[in-house]
């Protein structure tokens, strides 16, 4: 029977599970996770290394298969979709933000943002003012030409916040965004990502260990051993 | 993302990595300088051989001379000539109307006495090997059409075409007056005195008066357009023929009856060649084409050429392998990097595209150096073949500049680097996006 999320829902995922093949047999790391996240809000998704939180993300946002279950974001069921799709999917409806900042380290600060509008098309110069605008909306416009080497911690993962939001996606997924900085950077990212959905209308999910972090978030999801403890 | 797009990443990416694509570019480099300096030597050898079979003349020439055809020799490159029959303007115009004829040059050849100086510009001694007047020929061609006949310059210019006191003279001509071919360069300049031999009288009275005039020689050449070791302007030939016909006996003096000793005929391309043979021997005239031989020294040469190609290609293909290398190399450093732009909503395609132009620029840059290096190494060896050819007074080898030759070295290393980078950017596009990002 077809499931159809309730209106207002940005992400619905419904006995979602998860095995990596080992040589002694799939490893579950996530089993029958159901969940629904409203659109506009932020959420935070908790629980210790190795519980499962980074491969749900990866799920959401389309880096890896759905293998068994239903993983619906903003009207697209993630299973059903080709690998094109998907890859059109990952640059039109979602938003990373690494831990690492996953920033090309040859490109300046600008065209790291201008990346992400490569792949849709679209003028030289609109790309470029637009990746302008949003390094502005960061704080980082005095940052334009520079490259991640020279960027503190917190520019660079306002730099790959505004990238994630190039394409004006509708879920910002965010792992462990503040793992990596200072507590003023931290505060400083924090606040950027927080806007997100009252600026810009986008639902964030966050993963982190830091509950501080967890406590600002409207929803808390908890993932141990693969399953979700508490919704 | 735009193939624009595409050359930008990659060009970034290659300037981050700028050790290992140098290292890349030069392996690809070597290769095309092997394959291009191979080529392009070859090539010049393979004319200049062709050329000493020709005698410097077209591929494609017929010699056609003032007799009748033997037929029992027609398919000969030499053949041994028929009954005398006279080659007149007439006959010149028959064959210049046959099919596949591209031209016709007329060739006059007279006798002539010979006077060298006994000393040279340059003040040396001249030690001649024949005392006194040197009587010989000398063979007045069309000098505007000279490259459609077998004459060689070895030194100096040939002699302008209507030109009334300047004649180039041959490696005979040297080895008669005691100049050794190396310094064949010696003459040029020297003043000859040239005289028309005419005869009178029949009998025990015949007695013989030359017509004398005065030449420059400008040139030194090797030749096969006629027997004689003079080559001058055809007007200066045919007035001096003209003098001597009018004499009395002249068979004795070899003056043919003929208007005509000889007319050089090219073909439209050496395969037309048994062609026009063919018919100018149906118009009545004998021929002689070292066609035969010319086939049978091409087939060798191109056999030569596809060795010294393989060499070059297997060169070639070693640095694609190492271009194949460097981008696995490079697909595992930057694994994290693929897994950004797969999140950041890169398809497959895009992603095979970065590391294919990546791919096609180090194989562009690398056969854009090789092939100038080649062309540079082919030069050097040129020139030194030429110092030693020169100094053997032997017709010297021109490299050109065989851009058709570069252009398909630079594009063959381009399109051998995609191919190798087609692996390499197909692994890169198929990895899975987790996978490239990383793990838990």
């Amino acid at each position: 029977m077809e499931h159809r999320p309730a209106a207002g829902v940005a992400v619905d995922v419904r006995g979602l599970s998860f095995a990596y093949p080992t040589p002694d047999g799939p490893l579950t790391v996530l089993d029958d996770v159901s969940f629904s996240l409203p659109a506009g809000g932020v959420a935070a998704i908790t629980g210790p290394s190795g519980s499962g939180k980074t491969t749900l993300l990866s799920l959401l946002g389309g880096l890896d298969r759905v293998p068994r279950g239903i993983v619906q974001v903003a009207d697209h069921e993630l299973g059903a979709l080709s690998r094109a799709e998907i890859a059109a999917y990952r640059r039109d409806v979602v938003g990373f933000v690494f831990q690492d900042f996953g920033l090309l380290g040859q490109l300046t600060a600008l065209e790291n943002v201008e990346l992400a509008l490569m792949f849709g098309g679209g003028s030289r110069r609109r790309r470029r003012e637009r990746a302008r605008g949003l390094l502005s909306s960061v704080g980082l416009a005095h940052r334009l030409g520079h490259r991640p080497r020279a960027l503190s911690g917190g520019e660079k993962q306002r730099v790959a916040i505004a990238r994630a939001l190039a394409n004006e996606p509708r879920l910002v997924l965010a792992d462990e965004p503040t793992g990596n900085l200072d507590a003023v950077s931290t505060a400083t990212v924090l606040d950027v990502l927080l806007r997100i959905p009252t600026e810009r209308g986008a639902t964030v999910v966050v993963c982190t260990h830091d509950q501080a972090i967890a406590a600002r978030a409207a929803t808390r999801l908890h993932i141990d051993e693969g399953r979700l403890v508490v919704a | 993302m735009t193939w624009r797009d595409a050359i930008a990443l990659a060009r970034r990416s290659v300037g981050r990595r700028g050790g290992r694509a140098l290292l890349t570019v030069l392996a690809v480099a070597l290769g095309a300088a092997l394959l291009s300096s191979l080529l392009i030597a070859s090539t010049a050898a393979k004319q200049r051989v062709l050329d000493q079979v020709s005698e410097g003349g077209p591929l494609a020439g017929i010699k056609v001379v003032p007799a009748a055809p033997n037929p029992g020799s027609l398919d000969s490159d030499n053949p041994s000539p028929g009954a005398p029959r006279p080659l007149d303007d007439a006959a010149r115009a028959r064959i210049a109307q046959l099919d596949n004829v591209v031209s016709v040059v007329p060739v006059v050849a007279t006798p002539v006495l010979i006077v060298p100086p006994d000393t040279l510009p340059s003040g040396a001694a001249l030690t001649p090997r024949d005392r006194g007047p040197i009587f010989d020929s000398e063979v007045g061609v069309d000098l505007a059409r000279a490259s459609s006949l077998p004459i060689s310059l070895l030194d100096g210019r040939l002699p302008i075409a209507d030109a009334t006191t300047e004649v180039a003279v041959t490696l005979d001509f040297l080895s008669r007056i005691g100049v050794d071919k190396a310094n064949a360069g010696r003459v040029l300049g020297t003043e000859l005195m040239l005289g028309a031999p005419r005869a009178f009288g029949t009998g025990p009275g015949r007695h013989f008066r030359a017509l004398w005039s005065r030449v420059v020689v400008v040139g030194v050449v090797a030749q096969e357009a006629g027997d004689g070791l003079l080559i001058a302007p055809i007007a200066l030939a045919q007035t001096t023929r003209e003098w001597t016909l009018r004499g009395s006996v002249i068979d004795d003096l070899g003056a043919k009856p003929s208007p005509y000793t000889a007319l050089f005929v090219v073909a439209h391309g050496l395969e037309h060649v048994p062609d026009v043979r063919s018919e100018i021997a149906s118009v009545g005239f004998s021929t002689s084409a070292p066609e035969t031989l010319i086939a049978q020294v091409q087939r060798y040469l191109h056999v030569v050429e596809l060795v010294l190609g393989g060499i070059g290609i297997i060169a070639l293909a070693i640095a694609a392998l190492g271009i194949s290398n460097a981008m696995l190399a490079a697909i595992r450093e930057r694994r994290r990097e693929i897994g950004v732009l797969k999140a950041l909503g890169a398809a497959d395609r895009d992603v095979r595209r970065v590391f294919l132009v990546e791919a096609g620029a180090l194989g562009f840059v690398g056969g854009t150096i090789g092939a100038m290096a080649g062309y540079g190494v082919a030069s050097v060896l040129a020139a030194v073949v030429n110092n030693y050819l020169a100094s053997q007074g032997l017709q010297t080898v021109s490299l050109g500049l065989p851009g058709a030759l570069l252009v398909a070295v630079i594009g063959g290393a381009t399109l051998l680097a995609l191919g190798a980078g087609i692996l390499p950017a197909r692994r890169a596009s198929r990895m899975p996006a987790r996978q490239a990002i990383g793990d838990d």
